[in-house]
């Protein structure tokens, strides 16, 4: 008996681990900051949300979890504000969580009739939600703002990458999710197809400049190697004309694309740098920024700064990289698994 | 660390606390194994075999269960019917060789087998072995070696069936049964196992806002085996032998806790497996030709998508083994020759590629005297285009009286990359035809530790130290374009102990039997170029490997009552390789209660039996949203008939 109660003792020690809690840090929302979406791994379910502050400068991170008390999700892909929400796009959970722009606390999750969606545009027109479906076709669907319910949708190209509102209708780059396209759908507002035009391989970003000329930016195929295609940078009229298409880098495939309306610049991210399209001249500057690594970028109008994010691998904590326009080095933070996304907010 | 220290002292208590030998506790006949002809060249590696309590009481398991229940073994998995494989000293599901009839059963696809859906009493002899020896096994025989070993076993004077049924929470049923046949020169058995599960079973969602209580959907599995095995005694020195194993598992694929929409993923696997024996014995040597096939069809679905993804693997194996016999010496000298082929059918053509490989090995074990084993071998494994390291191996066991014996042994282990390594194609993901093998060393100490066999008491007590690099560890990373693709990355070592205590004690008409094991992994990345190397070196640990893994089981046979505890504590795992406290999962402790009734009737026995699993309502997640069965039960009846 005696050997069966130093047993039960020493079992009951044996599985008394301390374990600390984890105490997820109080979002610290200042006047003006900017959002970092973190994808996470696939099939991690690390997911998060970090926040900088422009007040500081410092990052707090994890600020949905600190504001919801419960985790993004799995591969959190899109992230854009209006109207002071933040819509935030979890593909692989298959769900858009839309929260507060300045506290950051939950306002309702979108989570029927969305397969594998993949970024939001939210504005004037509407809420549109790009939907990769099973990555080689696609949807464009449409949210109810008053319930956030998806009340219709309509089937796209490939891999529908983020949609744009250029002159009252939707644009949709197709940029060929597991397969390759080389198509813009364009909608009108309640998905009535209005036209479809051609692009260069794998169009994933619509930026309207402030003349109203459109630009295409077309990502590229880098494999199979009997199939590669580089990337290209077209050029429309806001009815979808064909003006001009410019050559990307040699061996650089566009993965993101930001538009600063002050200098009429756009800021292209490839993985290893940062290059400059002047709208004006057509002219591509091949590398204003020097960075391996890079995942996302954005230009942050407020600071007249440049945020990269850089993953460093899928499995540890990645970085967030700021540098002035100018391609001067600002700072370095540490954000959540993959960053690869940014939004400004304002109090 | 008080925890490890605390083990440590518990185990080396054990023996000396007059308990006694494992398989006192006897419900079924046991059956004896002749070990496999490459058995013999690895007296130093640690065994963990199933003892009769497990055997008897629970053949309904599945393979996964069933290892979880006899060793220290980390099982990943992706869910209640996700894939489930062995990580064993702390390297992944791919790098735990699995053999059957010597034929790797491994998928030539993805490196893994799903031991979730193999039900376990179909390899009541299986052993797991901890640790690498690729010169014995060839590719991927890194963290440790599972024999399922079915066909050897030792004719039986008598005949024997098992039936059992089991019915359980959540729509689960079970039923299995086989027979044991030998008359004259001929002998064989017939097992047949089929299961059904809903998994329907309720959690706490805390991935949703409110946290609200659900049920888990869409994770319904049906799966179902045969397999016949029959070998006929040509001469006194001559046998013939051919097996058949086929399986099928349908199951669908519940969505992640955070998703609402539920999911419509299905995956749908068909095996078909197959070996011819021929063997010679002779005193002087062995000869053993085996010729196997292996048929693997994985069928995805996802009805949302409309998308269908099937991959179709076929190996054929052919395996010469030479054994010589001279005086204190043995000589092995075995010869591999096999044909893979893959065909990729996930963009709606099917693409094929294939290879031919091949391996050549030799062994030497030197018995000085009884007790003392040397053994040293080597290996050279071929593949189409992939250059293979040669493959030496040493070990040595030595015993020391008559209740001690000392071993050590060394290594190099090696993994070929796998076909979807080398050529997938899709879902934002390619191959990588210029991958290199993994490779590494691994080495070990230990000592085990048994009284003389006693009437009363009876213990045991083993003890390993091991160390393993992996160099050029395969892992999927982005490409520039973001493309996911394999490359040779990391260098990973792993180092830990294990521990193993079986005792028993018989008290009166109460038989008492008590197995403990517990292995410490320190898994680290020493090296990879895609993360900062902050998060490299020996301080933090490789993500999903529990640091403790311990297990504890105690029987107690009472006249015709049998109560059983099953008690496995899986640690704390990283999710991630910064090993953010964030992202973590929590260790968590399991214990499963089974009480059982066993009467004979005539020459035949019958046990019925009742099982709470979970007893505590342990909430626990394999994988990060992947949550598991809280508390549930089960009733079974086994009959043993002798005839």
């Amino acid at each position: 008996m005696k050997q069966l109660k130093f047993l039960i003792i020493a079992l009951g020690m044996a599985f008394t681990i301390a374990c600390d809690d984890n105490e997820s840090p109080q979002p610290t929302v200042s006047e003006n900051g900017f959002l970092i979406l973190n994808e996470g791994a696939f099939q991690g379910s690390n997911a998060s949300l970090s926040y900088f502050s422009m007040s500081d400068s410092t990052v707090t991170n994890d600020v949905f979890f600190a504001a919801n008390n419960r985790s993004l999700g799995d591969q959190a892909q899109g992230i854009t504000g209006y109207d002071g929400n933040i819509f935030l796009t979890i593909q692989n959970s298959g769900k858009i969580e839309i929260i507060n722009s300045t506290d950051f606390s939950e306002i309702s999750t979108v989570d029927s009739r969305l397969t594998s969606p993949r970024y939001t545009y939210a504005g004037s027109e509407g809420i549109y939600v790009s939907d990769w479906n099973d990555g080689y076709n696609g949807w464009l669907k449409k949210v109810d703002p008053s319930n956030f319910q998806v009340i219709d949708s309509v089937e796209t190209g490939s891999g529908p990458s983020l949609p744009n509102a250029i002159n009252g209708k939707i644009w949709v780059p197709n940029a060929g999710g597991y397969s390759t396209d080389s198509t813009v759908s364009i909608f009108n507002t309640d998905l009535s197809f209005d036209k479809e035009i051609y692009t260069g391989i794998n169009p994933a970003f619509i930026i309207e400049d402030a003349a109203g000329k459109v630009w295409v930016i077309c990502k590229g195929k880098s494999w199979p190697a009997e199939g590669v295609r580089p990337s290209s940078i077209m050029k429309y009229d806001r009815n979808g004309n064909f003006e001009q298409e410019i050559a990307g880098p040699d061996g650089g495939y566009f993965n993101s694309a930001s538009y600063n309306s002050t200098s009429g610049l756009i800021y292209l991210g490839t993985s290893d740098g940062i290059h400059v399209l002047d709208v004006q001249t057509g002219q591509l500057t091949e590398s204003l920024i020097d960075i391996s690594g890079v995942y996302g970028m954005e230009y942050i109008e407020a600071n007249d700064w440049i945020a990269v994010a850089v993953p460093v691998g899928f499995t540890t904590a990645g970085e967030i990289h700021i540098f002035n326009t100018d391609g001067s080095f600002v700072k370095k933070e540490t954000v959540g698994i993959a960053p690869n996304g940014f939004t400004y907010v304002q109090k | 660390m008080r925890v490890v220290v605390f083990i440590v002292i518990f185990f080396i208590s054990i023996p000396y606390l007059g308990l006694g030998q494992t398989d006192t506790v006897r419900v079924l006949d046991e059956v004896e194994v002749i070990s496999s002809p490459w058995e013999q060249f690895v007296p130093s590696h640690k065994k963990y075999t199933a003892d009769s309590v497990i055997k008897s009481l629970v053949p309904y398991q599945n393979l996964a269960s069933r290892l979880n229940y006899i060793a220290p073994v980390n099982i990943r998995s992706y869910g209640v019917t996700g894939l489930t494989t062995i990580s064993q000293r702390g390297f992944g599901g791919g790098r735990t060789k699995i053999l059957w009839h010597g034929i790797d059963l491994q998928s030539l696809s993805n490196g893994s087998l799903d031991i979730g859906q193999i039900p376990a009493f179909f390899f009541d002899n299986m052993t797991l072995y901890s640790g690498g020896q690729s010169a014995v096994a060839g590719s991927a025989a890194i963290g440790g070696i599972l024999n399922l070993e079915p066909l050897d076993a030792k004719t039986r004077g008598d005949n024997q069936s098992q039936l059992f049924l089991r019915a359980a929470s959540f729509g689960s049923l079970t039923a299995g049964g086989k027979t044991e046949l030998s008359k004259g020169k001929h002998s064989g058995d017939i097992k047949i196992f089929y299961q059904k599960s809903d998994n329907d079973y309720p959690f706490i969602n805390t991935y949703k806002s409110g946290a609200p209580k659900e049920r888990l959907a869409h994770a319904n599995r049906e799966s179902g085996s045969v397999s016949a095995d029959y070998s006929f005694q040509l001469s006194d020195k001559i046998k013939l032998s051919s097996s058949y194993w086929g399986l099928f598992s349908d199951s669908q694929l519940p969505p992640l806790a955070s998703k609402t929409s539920g999911s419509q993923e299905e995956q749908n696997d068909r095996y078909h497996r197959g070996a011819v024996n021929f063997s010679v014995k002779d005193q002087q040597y062995d000869l053993r030709f085996t010729s196997g096939v292996d048929l693997q069809k994985i069928l995805y679905l996802n009805n949302a998508t409309d998308l269908e993804s099937e991959t179709t693997s076929f190996r054929w194996q052919n395996n010469l083994l030479y054994t010589y016999y001279l005086d204190n010496w043995t000589f092995n000298f075995t010869g591999k020759a096999n044909r893979e082929e893959v065909t990729f059918n996930n963009e709606g053509y099917p693409r094929i590629k294939e290879r031919l490989t091949g391996e050549l090995s030799g062994f030497i074990r030197y018995e000085p005297k009884a007790g003392t084993i040397f053994t040293a071998g080597i290996n050279q494994s071929m593949a189409e285009d992939i250059s293979i390291p040669t493959t030496p191996s040493l070990s040595v066991s030595h015993q020391l009286g008559s209740v001690l014996t000392v071993h050590g042994e060394f290594s190099r282990v090696f993994r070929i990359p796998t076909f979807n390594d080398l050529y997938w194609q899709g879902a934002g993901a390619k191959g990588n035809p210029d991958l290199r093998p993994e490779s590494g060393y691994n080495g070990g100490i230990g000592i085990n530790f048994k009284t003389s066999p006693a009437k009363y008491f009876n213990s045991s007590l083993s003890l390993d130290l091991y160390s393993t690099t992996l160099n050029d560890q395969i892992v999927w990373a982005p490409d520039s374009e973001g493309d996911w693709t394999p490359m040779n990355l990391q260098k990973v070592w792993s180092r830990g102990i294990e521990l193993e205590s079986v005792s028993s004690i018989r008290y009166g008409e109460s038989e008492f039997l008590l197995r403990l094991n517990y292995q410490m992994t320190r898994a680290s990345l020493m090296k990879d170029n895609t993360i900062s190397d902050e998060y490299t070196g020996t301080e933090n640990q490789l993500f999903y490997t529990p640091e403790h893994i311990f297990g504890a089981n105690l029987s107690v046979k009472y006249r015709r009552w049998l109560l059983a505890i099953f008690n496995q504590f899986t640690g704390d795992q990283y999710t991630t390789l910064d090993n953010n406290e964030r992202w973590k999962l929590e260790g968590w402790f399991l214990s499963d209660v089974n009480l059982a009734y066993i009467f004979s009737v005539g020459k035949n026995k019958i046990s019925v039996s009742g099982e709470v699993k979970n007893i505590f309502d342990t909430e626990y997640e394999v994988r990060r949203e992947r949550i598991m069965p809280g508390r549930n039960y089960g009733i079974s009846i086994n009959l043993l008939l002798n005839h």
